[in-house]
């Protein structure tokens, strides 16, 4: 499809719309990367804290050395420095299962929570431009788990808004998910709460099917915005048959 | 009536009909623009069009700066399931009246929107979307499918012409 439509010599918009389609995609490549990474840098925090935990016993007691090197030969001790190692091996070990404790409910909802789609949200000015990724939402916690990027315009300056938002569920089609867009006034930058759509200044959906892991939507749109003040860019899933929806926000700053 | 005759016949009658049935349409597109006082809908057309046919598109006048707002339906109707077909609307500035699509200059489009999606028989999408166009023009509201005139030998599309004031 794309090379359909860049094919075609007049058809410049298009071309670029599509040649940034293939950039969401390498994006999506980029965030799957980062998610790995975060699950890699976890197995890695596990393996320091065990060696971290088995470190001192293994100098302390020359218990723990590897198999087929002669037991180190214990110093002698008095009742008293065997008890302060016996509380000291206790200590290092409930403060080993506490962090693992910790890491793993840090990095459980990424891990539970499969990604099923990757956005790639733009807004820009003739000078500048910022870029979000996808987060994700749940009734919890609808404004995610990112802190959203800022962009500051001038007020009646022209913006573009973009974003493509593509499946990459591997399973199967999702059906019948709205894809909803729109920019609204809110009180501040970073707020948690998302206002009502009542107020948006510009705002539209899609109902379609994403098929698994080429499905995808995209739109560009140019405006402008006359009132100064903090707004809301927000696209997001619905009805996707999750227990989460996924969603990608910029905070708008009209000066 | 002699057989060979009546094969002829046959035969006659079936080029006859063919063209009709190979150009049936694959899609059924709905489009309307409104802008709170306004409404117009264009309906599914083919492209390139049918022989001797000539479109006209529908026309809708606005304000420059006024909200509009764009609701397009596409429902497949081929029994054949059509594969990775790119549904494509667009708001694009035009010289006048009736322009064939031109290219697409990022400075000249509003709006532009394109999604991937397989069609079985009765599969739909559907799309309600805000522009606003803020220069005094004529614009070309269209929404059509790429990707399904190799299988089919034609694509389907629906336009309104805006005329902002």
């Amino acid at each position: 499809m794309k090379a359909q439509i860049i094919n075609e010599p007049e058809r410049t918009g298009d071309s670029d719309f599509a040649e940034s389609a293939s950039r969401t995609a390498i994006c999506g490549e980029r965030e799957k990367r980062s998610f790995a990474g975060s699950a890699s840098r976890a197995a890695v925090y596990g393996e320091q804290l065990t060696v971290r935990s088995a470190d001192p016993t293994r100098i302390s007691q020359g218990r723990f050395d590897t198999e087929g090197s002669p037991p180190a030969p214990r110093p002698p001790s008095t009742a008293a420095s065997e008890l302060k190692m016996r509380a000291a091996r206790v200590v290092t070990g409930a403060r080993a299962a506490i962090a693992f404790a910790f890491f793993a409910l840090l990095f459980a909802p990424s891990i539970a929570q499969a990604e099923h789609f990757a956005i790639q949200l733009t807004v820009s000015s003739a000078a500048d431009k910022q870029m979000s990724f996808s987060d994700t939402c749940s009734p919890q916690r609808p404004q995610g788990f990112k802190p959203r990027p800022e962009f500051h315009v001038k007020a009646g300056e022209e913006i573009v808004l973009q974003y493509f938002l593509s499946s990459n569920f591997p399973h199967d089609a999702i059906k019948n998910v709205t894809i909803r867009y729109y920019i609204v006034p809110e009180a501040k930058a970073g707020q948690d709460a998302v206002p009502s759509r009542d107020g948006a200044i510009i705002q539209g959906h899609f109902v379609m099917d994403f098929k698994p892991e080429t499905g995808k939507v995209g739109l560009r749109e140019r405006l402008k915005i006359e009132k100064k003040g903090t707004y809301l860019v927000r696209v997001e899933s619905e009805n996707s048959a999750t227990d989460h929806e996924h969603f990608s926000a910029i905070d708008l700053v009209v000066e | 009536m002699h057989p060979a005759r009546l094969s002829f016949i046959a035969i006659a009658l079936a080029f006859a009909f063919l063209p009709a049935i190979a150009r049936a349409n694959h899609f059924t597109i709905t489009l309307d623009v409104s802008d709170g006082t306004h409404k117009q809908t264009g309906k599914t057309e083919s492209e390139p069009p049918k022989a001797g046919e000539i479109v006209v598109r529908p026309v809708m006048e606005t304000k420059a700066g006024a909200k509009c707002t764009a609701k397009f339906k596409l429902t497949c109707a081929s029994k054949e399931l059509l594969k990775d077909v790119l549904v494509h609307f667009y708001v694009v500035k035009i010289g006048k009246p009736g322009q064939n699509p031109p290219p697409l200059e990022p400075k000249d489009v509003v709006i532009e929107t394109a999604q991937t999606m397989d069609f079985a028989e009765g599969t739909t999408t559907s799309a309600e979307l805000e522009f606003t166009p803020d220069r005094a023009g004529i614009y070309l509201v269209r929404i059509e499918t790429q990707g399904t005139a190799e299988a089919k030998g034609h694509e389907h599309y629906a336009a309104i012409d805006l005329v902002v004031k």
